[in-house]
């Protein structure tokens, strides 16, 4: 990897933008309609396209913070390991509720969006979108979606899911700290489990602990269905 | 903190060596995570150290998505013809996935549910 200025630049620009948008955040009081990413991300492409760079370029320059995804994700083990205890407690009911949750969240997803749209390749990538950014990719590619837009169509299902979920499980009443990360984890992987750390580290462990279930169920058994749906 | 960032490099790896030798469509970081959290468990505790870089990681989790979502550049038109059909269809599948789990921890009695 060569250093080059448009690197560093890109690297900076892209973390000011996140601190900038986080500030934002916390000054609103994190409400999730000025969700960081989300500003962050349409910013960035607002830069890029007034800079009149190109994204294959933009995505290579910032490889290093891409990559840092890899060890975040094995990471994500520690907290889990620190709620065994609760997790051994609930393991059947949890599995249960993971399978159904994943299943009803892609299978949905594809039936809805391919009757109303008719896009083929939107519908297929469609399949993907409540995993984790990194399975997803290779998942929507699997089963001959795009990867690229399933890695947009995750992330629109993770800003919707934290902007709808506090209300319609609040409406549901659950009150049941783990339990709450494990719903939001499940729809919004690593938004909600981003969100779910916000409010404690039992509701973010067991977002984490649905967002890896999901990742790993969902992309065994799901690409057998899609040829059945669209 | 380097230590513990040297042990989720080490897991990953691993979990990439899985993946590759099965030959599942498992990215190998997921398999990593579970690899390492099996060794925590037969360890029974985590090294402060793997608590430091781990909880720094995970803090600024969000941020790591960033470039990944900016490549939604490279599909604007289908997001300005079909935007409105995706959202809603996201929209619709995650409150169907939230209440069939909802009802599943009620039926199952769970704790605060």
């Amino acid at each position: 990897m060569t250093v080059s200025i448009q690197m560093l630049l890109a690297l900076s620009m892209t973390i000011g933008v996140y601190l900038a948008a986080e500030q934002l955040y916390i000054k609103a009081k994190k409400s999730p309609l000025v969700n960081p990413v989300i500003i962050s991300i349409f910013s960035l492409m607002g830069i890029i396209t007034l800079l009149g760079w190109d994204y294959p370029q933009y995505q290579s320059d910032t490889q290093l913070i891409h990559f840092l995804l890899g060890p975040a994700t094995v990471a994500l083990a520690v907290p889990l390991y620190e709620n065994m205890k609760l997790i051994r407690q609930m393991a059947v009911p949890l599995l249960l509720a993971c399978l159904s949750g994943a299943i009803v969240a892609s299978v949905s997803a594809v039936v809805i969006v391919e009757w109303l749209a008719q896009d083929r390749l939107l519908s297929l990538s469609m399949s993907a979108k409540s995993v984790t950014t990194p399975i997803a990719i290779g998942m929507a590619e699997s089963v001959g979606g795009s990867g690229s837009l399933a890695a947009g169509l995750v992330l629109l299902a993770g800003a919707i899911g934290t902007l709808m979920l506090p209300s319609v499980l609040h409406l549901m009443r659950l009150r049941s700290d783990a339990l709450y990360g494990f719903t939001l984890g499940l729809t919004a992987h690593g938004f909600g489990t981003a969100q779910a750390f916000d409010r404690s580290v039992t509701c973010g462990a067991f977002a984490g602990l649905s967002m890896s279930l999901t990742g790993v169920v969902t992309a065994f058994l799901v690409p057998p269905l899609v040829p059945w749906l669209v | 903190m380097v230590l513990g960032f040297f042990i989720l490099l080490v897991f990953w790896m691993l979990g990439e060596a899985v993946t590759q030798l099965i030959g599942w469509p498992i990215p190998g970081n997921v398999v990593g995570l579970v690899l390492l959290w099996v060794a925590l468990v037969f360890y029974k505790q985590v090294p402060s150290t793997l608590q430091q870089a781990s909880s720094g990681l995970i803090r600024y989790l969000t941020l790591l998505f960033v470039p990944a979502g900016v490549g939604l550049i490279q599909h604007w038109d289908r997001l300005m013809s079909h935007g409105h059909w995706m959202i809603l269809a996201i929209a619709l599948s995650t409150l169907l996935a939230a209440v069939v789990m909802v009802v599943l921890f009620k039926l199952f009695r769970l704790p605060g549910a």
